[in-house]
């Protein structure tokens, strides 16, 4: 009798053998579609969730397929997808929190290499066929790599030596010629210009605080956007600002400042022309204010009013088609939830609204 | 035989409740205490962690006790990782943590590290559901975990020491030993515990091309930076000064430091991305009671210190690691409290309590030089009343006022009945029905950027009917517990996106939580043989009812996230002689990450099934007794995910020897 209590004790145990299946986050068919056209919206996800993805539009049938990378290639993007840039077929895809870079094939999209160890990899520049830079928010030095191989070949310091704030971290470049132009935004109010033949620090300029994003236009002069930081930061807070730099002097040509301090502006984007800015601004305290705004380059004066106001959307980030000027912009809600987009005419009339992922916060347009 | 099957189909569909005695886990005698209910428990819905379970889980932290011995969730980041618990559906920062009378939560976050609470030197581990919560605290929406000590002035002298080797470079050490007479008694614990928790792990979500085939290779990694070391001591004084009054003193002090692991998609430079952790606390309460006739009078002094830094490094070409954020929080917290009770009769009582607390916090991050200093002055009062109304129902109605920096909040009232159903199995049915409030932590009012001085209370109405039973045959032990609740939750404080692109706390959301909640410990004794059963279940539908305000919102009507539909916790445990095999199975359901409740293959939380077994002998020598055990977690060896992107490790071994000493009095 003894004996039946505990075979049965122990069958007991056993019958409650687990069944979780980890596997089928990787077994499973794989997507093996070739695409065309279109635009691929990088979602950023949680910070420390590991849930950033890759999402892409067909603009001509107003499809959208999300997921993209994992559903090709079983694996997951990482953790908060900064920006995507395309060089010749291959897609490179900055993974800021998982200090990588994935290279896509643009067709299939199918991973055909990485480069790996980075520190906190942000925005990627192609220099050459050789040769790219990559900007960084921690390592206080932008990587050059070859991006045939994916091997790093080199560092720009961009050291200032400066232990308060964790100066510079850099974000967007832009290259005119054979400078590079680099935006320092958190608590920094750079703007670095590099000499991509020696890969050398050459020169910074002083902008109003916390650039976010910048442009370069037609007449090849460049346009910085900075949000002017928060409210009581320590490292102060004025009201955001649009300068205009002459690269040919590396000098502040004109500043154009917010009015309401309130108004957080991002997003810099330039249309094909290379004539017109768009951004976007939200207000805290007058939503009404919250929109995408317009801004001719001829413009000595910024406009008042939104050509697309953001009602009760919270707009995060923004992109003008290249082909077709259209406008696209992204609301990234409570950044709980899947993200939409919105697609503007460059009338603003509407065209389109689609589901992508977490945090949208990037555009990446695929051409012929 | 036919009898054994009734058995246990009876045990695995029914539930417990009551505290088992069982003190030593390498005493074969389970003893459960049917005690007389208290006038104070109408209404009340609480369960104490069986001591079994305590025992059974001695080294380890309050999060993996109440993950093993109870279903409430509890959301871990790994193996030593930060761990929360959330009871009801409620967020982690509506549970409240008191030890010995005071709480331990982070005055500044609002939430407590369970993976840093030690419960080798818990006497008694209980919690409280919902709105019964308010006997102890107020703020608990979701209700509260108390942890307390006492003495036992029959003992001369106890000692116990357990040394744990394991797997992942495991060492534990967990020393206590009491000394006294019937008048003064003193416990002192020592504990360490440190783990490089280095453990290899096949990683599917960083994958190399083969090129040769072009098949995936997924690496096997070993899970860096992850390596924790806590350790400390607690102190316990007991002394009887006269028949009336008698006096305790509690210490807890504990340092922690540990490295906190990337996720693993992280293939950046190893030298970056580096996450530690430091904490150092000290928690100090005095209290003097007096019982005079019908007259009970009890102050406690209290006192809480933590200070823990945060560094994230990077590596810096030329000037090596550099920290990119260096935080530290500290805070003071001073304690007052006096609680009176006045018995008219056997049948009915008042209650009266008073409460100051004063809390001093500071946040500061050197690299941004962000941070804030803040001092809180909370005052708070309690008045209740119980009666036994009848033979069988009895009632209790109480009221809290409290004043947070001199702002009124409004009065949190509690009703709630217990009647007698049947007398022979001590069946009750009781019911309660409260509004509570809970205020914003400090961080919430004032982190920079995003704090907001403006925010409300949260509010709660909180009800619930339970059915709570006891009974006992010749060979069979049994206590039940049978809840449903309902919560509705408004101006719920959440962490949510700016227009200026920081994160800002606001009153936003209203969520209705409902459920059921179902308990059974079970003791069956054949001979020299003792089988024991214990399951809990929760069923918790927890639903955003009004979303965030913004466009488009999925969130409404969604279960919020990570909150899992059911939780099942099981335990089976038994005895032959001095061998004891002890099983735990614990069971979450398919938990969301996301307000709108997507379900993607990729970020998929599938059911979470956990597997845990040990093995133990010991050993009677004279007056001391040896304890070997064999602990192995995650018996299945399974590949899981607990939380996103979170290495999780693989069947793991750890040992413990025991050793233990024990006089009593004569």
């Amino acid at each position: 009798m003894k004996n039946n209590y505990f075979s049965l004790s122990f069958l007991t145990i056993f019958l409650a053998v687990s069944c979780m299946n980890d596997d089928s986050a990787q077994d499973f068919q794989k997507n093996l579609k070739h695409h065309g056209i279109g635009v691929f919206i990088v979602n950023e996800g949680n910070f420390m969730y590991g849930n950033a993805s890759l999402s892409f539009y067909d603009a001509r049938n107003k499809t959208v397929e999300n997921d993209i990378f994992y559903n090709t290639n079983g694996l997951p993007l990482g953790d908060v997808a900064q920006s995507m840039v395309i060089v010749d077929s291959t897609a490179f895809v900055v993974i800021n929190n998982s200090g990588k870079i994935y290279m896509l094939n643009l067709n299939t999209f199918k991973y055909i290499g990485k480069i790996t160890g980075l520190t906190s990899p942000r925005y990627f520049l192609p220099i050459s066929s050789t040769k790219a830079y990559i900007s960084d928010l921690y390592a206080k030095s932008i990587s050059v790599i070859n991006p045939k191989t994916g091997f790093k070949i080199g560092s720009i310091d961009v050291n200032n030596n400066n232990l308060q704030f964790y100066q510079h971290p850099t974000e967007h470049m832009v290259i005119s010629g054979k400078y590079v132009y680099v935006n320092c935004h958190s608590f920094d109010d750079k703007i670095l210009k590099i000499d991509s033949e020696t890969d050398k620090l050459t020169d910074s300029l002083t902008v109003t605080k916390q650039p976010n994003s910048m442009v370069l236009d037609k007449n090849d002069k460049l346009w910085v956007l900075s949000d002017g930081g928060f409210p009581e930061s320590p490292y102060g807070q004025v009201n955001a600002a649009i300068s205009l730099v002459d690269l040919s002097t590396f000098s502040t040509e004109k500043t154009m400042v917010f009015t309401d301090s309130h108004s957080t502006p991002k997003s810099l984007y330039i249309n094909k022309s290379k004539d017109t800015l768009y951004y976007i601004i939200n207000n805290s305290v007058s939503p009404n204010i919250s929109g995408v705004y317009r801004l001719a380059i001829d413009e000595n004066s910024l406009p008042q009013q939104a050509i697309i106001p953001s009602d009760n959307h919270l707009f995060y980030s923004l992109a003008i088609d290249p082909e077709n000027s259209d406008i696209y912009v992204a609301d990234a809600k409570n950044y709980m939830q899947r993200g939409d987009i919105y697609r503007f005419s460059p009338n603003c009339t509407p065209i389109d609204t689609f589901q992508v992922g977490i945090i949208p916060g990037g555009f990446c347009f695929k051409a012929k | 035989m036919k009898k054994i099957y009734i058995n246990l189909i009876l045990c695995l569909i029914s539930v417990d409740l009551s505290a088992q005695i069982s003190k030593d886990t390498l005493s074969i005698e389970v003893i459960p205490v049917f005690g007389k209910r208290s006038l104070d428990d109408a209404g009340i819905h609480k369960i104490s962690i069986d001591t079994l379970i305590i025992q059974q889980n001695i080294n380890t932290s309050l999060s993996d006790i109440l993950s093993k011995g109870s279903s409430v969730f509890v959301k871990s980041e790994g193996r030593g990782a930060y761990s929360t618990v959330s009871i009801r559906g409620a967020s982690a920062s509506n549970t409240e943590v008191l030890w010995n009378g005071i709480s331990i939560k982070s005055p500044m976050l609002g939430v407590a590290d369970f993976s840093l609470i030690p419960t080798f030197a818990a006497d008694n581990i209980s919690l409280f559901y919902g709105g019964s919560s308010l006997q102890n605290s107020s703020g608990a929406l979701g209700g509260s975990v108390n942890i307390e000590n006492y003495a036992d002035f029959g003992n001369r002298f106890t000692l116990s020491f357990i040394q744990g080797i394991g797997s992942y470079g495991t060492f534990q050490d967990f020393l206590r030993f009491g000394i006294g007479n019937r008048k003064f008694q003193t416990k002192i614990g020592i504990f360490y515990n440190f783990s490089e928790n280095d453990f290899k792990f096949r990683n599917k979500n960083n994958a190399e091309i083969d090129t040769a085939t072009g098949n995936y290779i997924y690496p096997t990694q070993k899970n860096n930076h992850a390596d924790y070391l806590i350790f400390g001591s607690t102190q316990e004084f007991y002394m009887k000064i006269g028949k009336k009054t008698n006096l305790s003193i509690n210490n807890w002090i504990q340092r922690s430091k540990r490295s906190l692991p990337r996720l693993n998609t992280f293939e950046g430079n190893d030298y970056s991305n580096i996450n530690l952790q430091n904490d150092f606390s000290e928690r100090l309460t005095a209290e003097i009671s007096r019982i005079n006739g019908k007259i009970s009078i009890k102050y406690r002094i209290g006192i809480s210190v933590e200070n823990s830094s945060y560094k994230l490094q990077n590596f810096v070409s030329g000037q090596g690691l550099q920290n990119a954020v260096y935080s530290t929080d500290t805070y003071f917290v001073w304690y007052h409290k006096i609680q009176t009770e006045y018995r008219f009769s056997t049948k009915s009582k008042l209650k009266a309590d008073a409460e100051i607390n004063y809390y001093q916090a500071l946040t500061y991050d050197s690299i941004k030089r962000t941070g804030y200093s803040e001092n809180r002055i909370e005052k708070l009062f309690f008045i209740s009343y119980s009666r036994q109304i009848t033979e069988k129902l009895s009632g209790s109605v109480l009221l809290r006022q409290n004043f947070v920096d001199n702002t009124y909040i409004l009065p949190i009232p509690y009703l709630g009945i217990d009647f007698l159903l049947v007398k022979k199995m001590q069946l009750f049915v009781k019911g309660s029905v409260t509004r509570n409030y809970h205020s914003p932590y400090l961080n919430e009012m004032f982190w920079q950027p995003g704090g907001n001085p403006k925010l409300k209370p949260e509010k709660g109405i909180l009800t619930e009917v339970s059915l709570n039973g006891e009974f006992a045959a010749k060979k069979l032990k049994n206590s039940i517990s049978f809840a449903c609740f309902y919560s509705d939750i408004s101006d719920r404080i959440l962490w949510l996106p700016s227009a200026g692109g920081w994160w800002e706390a606001r009153n936003i959301t209203k969520v209705i939580s409902k459920g059921i909640e179902f308990q059974n410990n079970t003791t069956i004794t054949f001979s020299k043989t003792i089988l024991r059963l214990i399951l809990n279940y929760s069923f918790t539908k927890s639903v955003n009812i009004t979303g965030f305000g913004i466009a488009n919102d999925e969130s409404i009507g969604k279960q919020l996230p990570y909150t899992p539909l059911h939780s099942i916790n099981t335990i089976i445990e038994i005895k032959y002689k001095k061998w004891t095999v002890y099983y735990t199975n614990t069971f979450y359901s398919e938990r969301f990450t996301t307000s709108s409740n997507d379900l993607t293959r990729r970020d998929r939380l599938y059911p979470y099934i956990m597997n845990n077994v040990s093995f133990g002998k010991s050993i009677n020598l004279k007056k001391v007794e040896i304890g070997l055990q064999v602990k192995v977690e995650n018996l299945f060896n399974e590949e899981y995910r607990s939380v996103l992107q979170r290495p999780m490790p693989g069947r793991n071994y750890l040992l413990l020897i025991s050793l233990k000493f024990q006089k009593q009095s004569e």
